[in-house]
């Protein structure tokens, strides 16, 4: 496991090496540059020139790129081209946010989606599995964007019990004033995830129960209870597991919009203004966080596989 | 609309011609102030048997009456709450709530004004009355109205890009936020002409070329002055070789201007390169002592006050920080800066909201509400913050409207704004050096003809649009309709590209020298979204005269890119104008055709050169008015551009906001009178 993990490791650097220049590539072909905003549009021409030139806008691509690599390398990740605050800074602030409201949607999801599969694969075709089941399509087939809307206008506007935006009550804050801004973002964000979730469960679940040892187990006189939550439910649960990994972009990706609509200045926020402003610097070193957090997703889900299922050994 | 927009111009003119007097210096015998906040009168107040008299439907409506005005019996009467107060002109006896008291001296009327006596008409609502005999200052105080305290809620889309010092923010939320907590030296009135702020008054010398500000006594919000030297430092921050900022424009006039720029004299070669500003006097831009500062023009340049609002900063402060630093992450005071406005920031969350506290010190007295909190909101939300009455007023579009008639306890408020969307046309030499079809003035005039402007602000604005003919807006003194309009008319358009060699193909396309009348139409495809849906609008009615359109539509950057390479035939943008001076210095000028200027249609001609420079050269209005309004005529004859509208603003408000008057001069421009009845 030691040697394996050691080698997984090993391989995320050229691949994250491989993810930073087509990224680099990408962003610096993108029309416009951030100068454009970054100057009056009556400086001095010449002025701006040579502010271009010492700020090595001219320099060719792969010049830029080593100067990128080499800053970041020694733990600097350069200064925002629009603020000029250092980027790790920004960082600092966005990403705890996030991890917040990723990791309250997440575990928020898992809590409600796998008993939901539990119930619905044990009493298939019983009333409370087609409502598990509509429940489901319609978190997968609704937008996020768009169940954040309809969750604003029903608990924040017209039964406003909610706040609509934003961290804490300006000037505010404290534990059950951020907890109460952080409900209808979290709820909303894992809603998709909720119903894949009750779904990938539901079925492996449905799969596990037909299984010969889970007859055996029955045949033998195991209470019913004891056959599900300890013989079925640890086998029915590998599938679900190794989409967990899988899903971790994925949610960070949801946060992008999601943060848009509840004004939640997170990485995603963060994102999604580098990339109006063209700030590079920020836009390199988000991008190299979300490659980052997909390699490490797939390796989380490698992992958590090899825990759960006892016949998986790496070596 | 319309009506209200007829109304609007008739103010507009009116003042025009008041314009001239405001560069005198006040006679103001007896300085009046309600709760703080300095009271203008349109005829000053007069002392009657040491009893001082004043107009009553100022005093009054300050006081929160209401008035009614009996022609018969000469009657005004005011009420408020339980109160009445009646006043009958030449009569000493006057009545509150029907009481009847003994009057000193009787109201009279002045130059068309009835006037009151100002302690009576004070004390009878509970207000309290002090006269300073030294200064013969008038201090009215009403513990009972309007209600103070409160915080004003408002939105804003994304938050700002970082900047809040008010010569370096370069975006709406910079601005609003920066613009609370600075002053500059005049700032705009409810008519939209410049009035004292930082400068009690200012003058012109008889040559025009010499502008004398004279400073109140305003204080930082540490309780130093504001000096004359700030406002050098101020300016001079502008003009340094080191600036990075979108403020430097129009200040070429400066008599030694240029050296300052360039790095040659002003500054010490040491403080040129790091970017250091002091307060020393340069030969266009001195203190003549603490209060009294001087603007040295090389020629008269009538426009030139109005490149002079920009928020006073603190020179003390910033005097260490090199210009380049100001509004980055470098620079400390950017957040919460040392300044002179009516506000001042409490606390800043990045990403989240500003609160911002009343100054106490403010020189025109401390604002009614308490607070005013700027939270970042999803525009898509904001219908919803309004129901629940969490902002207090929002700015929408015309498809909202609906949304918002629906809420009883909110107000719509629409008025044209500076803002105009207009499509210009390359009429020099494009990206690879061509002459294209839209540089002969007849291709222009054409597809000007084939496009009907009334049927986009009837169709895709909603009506929510006011026509704009020429380049003057309409809400400046100089617009006039009398230009060549281009009224729809595709027939007249088809006959003057036949003339123009352009004839018609079998594709029904039009050609010459076998060439097809081609032409690239760029527009943002980002933001506006009836700007985006004009772009195949035009293109439909281009065709239909035989022209072909190729739509490119590109975000912000990319277009900018393009339009600074002149790599387009048309492209579509809003324009907000500065300010209200029709002075097209800096768009429509030669100068402004060289890279990096606005001018990017490259047009100029001899005789606009010439209108512009007349325009510049004169103080007097009536001559400026003829100027700009044949430079209008000559402008739309060449059309290097076509207006489609002006753009009407649509605010969203909360009943609850009291003063509450926005206009092109800005929304919170009269912040420190506005309260909140609830």
């Amino acid at each position: 496991m030691g040697r394996y993990l050691m080698r997984r490791l090993l391989q995320t650097i050229p691949i994250l090496l491989g993810v930073s220049i087509v990224v680099f590539i990408i962003i610096h072909s993108a029309p416009g540059d951030p100068y454009a905003y970054l100057f009056g549009p009556r400086v001095d021409p010449t002025l701006r020139a040579r502010l271009m030139e010492e700020m090595g806008f001219n320099d060719p691509l792969p010049v830029q790129y080593i100067r990128w690599f080499t800053t970041t390398i020694s733990g600097n990740l350069g200064y925002s081209i629009r603020t000029q605050e250092p980027v790790i800074d920004m960082m600092a602030r966005a990403l705890p946010r996030t991890l917040l409201l990723t990791g309250s949607s997440f575990l928020l999801g898992l809590a409600i989606a796998i008993p939901i599969g539990v119930i619905s694969a044990t009493r298939q075709y019983s009333l409370l599995d087609y409502a598990a089941t509509t429940f489901a399509f319609m978190g997968i087939s609704l937008p996020s964007f768009f169940a954040a809307l309809l969750a604003v206008y029903f608990f924040a506007v017209k039964l406003p019990v909610f706040p609509m935006n934003g961290i804490h009550t300006p000037g505010g804050g404290g534990f059950w004033d951020v907890l109460h801004h952080l409900a209808l973002p979290a709820i909303t964000l894992g809603l998709r995830d909720m119903a894949s979730y009750a779904r990938f469960t539901r079925s492996s679940m449905l799969e596990v129960l037909r299984q010969d040892y889970v007859r055996t187990a029955r045949a033998k006189g195991v209470a019913e209870r004891i056959v599900i939550y300890k013989h079925a439910f640890r086998n029915g649960l590998i599938p679900v597991i190794t989409l967990l990994g899988f899903s971790l972009p994925g949610l960070f990706g949801g946060a992008v919009i999601i943060e848009q609509v509840f004004t939640f200045p997170g990485m995603g926020l963060l994102t999604f203004e580098a990339v109006n402003n063209r700030d590079y610097s920020v836009l390199m070193a988000t991008n190299m966080f979300f490659a980052l957090l997909v390699i490490v997703g797939n390796l989380i889900a490698d992992i958590l596989y090899a825990v759960a299922d006892p016949r998986i050994r790496y070596a | 609309m319309k009506r209200f927009l007829v109304l609007l111009l008739a103010t507009v003119m009116t003042v025009a011609s008041a314009l001239p007097a405001f560069a005198a210096r006040p006679e103001v015998k007896y300085p009046v102030t309600f709760n703080g906040h300095p009271v203008t009168f349109d005829v000053e107040p007069v002392n009657v048997n040491n009893r001082v008299f004043v107009p009553f439907r100022a005093i009054f409506e300050k006081m929160g009456a209401d008035v009614q005005w009996d022609q018969a019996s000469q009657t005004v009467t005011a009420t408020r709450g339980d109160t009445r107060v009646q006043l009958v002109i030449g009569s000493t006896t006057a009545r509150v709530n029907g009481t009847a008291r003994t009057l000193d001296a009787a109201p009279f009327i002045q130059n068309g004004r009835t006037l009151v006596p100002l302690r009576f008409v004070s004390e009878a609502f509970g207000a309290q009355v002090e006269y300073d005999a030294a200064t013969t200052a008038i201090s009215i105080v009403d513990p009972n109205w309007p209600r103070r305290g409160g915080t004003l809620n408002l939105a804003m889309w994304n938050k700002p890009n970082g900047p809040l010092n008010p010569i370096i923010y370069d975006d709406t939320y910079g601005s609003n936020i920066a613009g609370l907590m600075y002053e500059g030296l005049w700032k705009y009135d409810e008519r939209f002409i410049p009035v004292p702020a930082l400068a009690e008054y200012w003058e012109w010398d008889e040559t025009n070329t010499k502008l004398t500000f004279y400073l109140r006594d305003a204080k930082f919000f540490d309780g130093t002055p504001v000096t004359a030297q700030d406002v050098v430092f101020t300016y001079k921050a502008i003009w340094h070789p080191k600036y990075i900022g979108p403020r430097d424009a129009g200040f070429e006039d400066v008599l030694g201007y240029d050296d300052y720029a360039n790095g040659i004299s002003g500054e010490t070669q040491a403080n040129f390169e790091a970017g250091i500003v002091t307060t020393g006097n340069l030969p266009g831009l001195y203190a003549v002592d603490d209060k009294t500062v001087v603007f040295q023009l090389k020629q008269p340049n009538a426009p030139f006050l109005f490149q002079i609002a920009y928020g006073i900063i603190d020179s003390k402060k910033y005097g260490s920080i090199p210009v380049q630093d100001w509004g980055t992450a470098n620079d400390p005071y950017n957040i919460f800066p040392n300044g002179n406005g009516p506000f001042k920031m409490k606390e800043y969350v990045d990403g989240q909201y500003a609160i911002l506290e009343a100054n106490p010190n403010y020189w025109a007295g401390r604002p009614y509400i308490d607070q005013v909190i700027w939270r970042v909101v999803a525009a898509e939300v904001a219908v919803g913050e309004m129901e629940r009455g969490s902002l207090d007023y929002v700015e929408f579009s015309p498809n909202e409207l609906e949304a918002y008639q629906r809420m009883s306890h909110v107000k719509i408020h629409e008025f044209a704004d500076l803002l105009f969307q207009e499509m210009v046309y390359n009429t020099g030499p494009n990206a690879q050096g061509e002459m294209g079809p839209t540089t002969d003035v007849r291709v222009r005039q054409a597809i000007n003809y084939a496009i009907d402007r009334q049927a986009i602000i009837n169709n895709l604005m909603g009506g929510h649009a006011s026509t704009m003919y020429g380049p003057i807006h309409p809400l400046t003194w100089a617009y006039t309709e009398d230009v060549e309009q281009y009224q729809y008319n595709p027939d007249r358009s088809r006959q003057i590209l036949e003339e123009a060699g352009w004839v018609l193909g079998s594709d029904g396309y039009r050609y010459k020298d076998g060439k097809k009348l081609s032409l690239r139409l760029l527009y943002p495809n980002v933001g506006n979204p009836v700007r985006q849906a004009t772009a195949p609008v035009v293109q439909q009615w281009l065709k239909d005269v035989g022209i072909e359109v190729i739509l490119e539509g590109y975000d912000w950057p990319t277009l900018t890119d393009k339009r600074m390479d002149r790599d387009f035939d048309m492209y579509f943008i809003g324009f907000s104008l500065g300010n209200s001076d029709p002075d097209p210095t800096g768009l429509w000028d030669k100068a402004a055709t060289e890279p990096g200027g606005f001018n990017d249609s490259q047009w100029w001609t001899e005789k606009s050169e010439q209108l512009i420079a007349a325009g510049k050269a004169t103080n007097d209005l009536e001559e400026r008015i003829e100027i700009y309004q044949e430079w209008a005529r000559h402008w739309t004859e060449e059309s290097p551009a076509y207006i489609f509208y002006a753009v009407n603003t649509l605010l969203a408000a909360n009943e609850r906001l009291q003063n509450f008057k926005p206009g092109p001069q800005g929304y919170l421009w009269n912040i420190e009178e506005i309260w909140l009845s609830r």
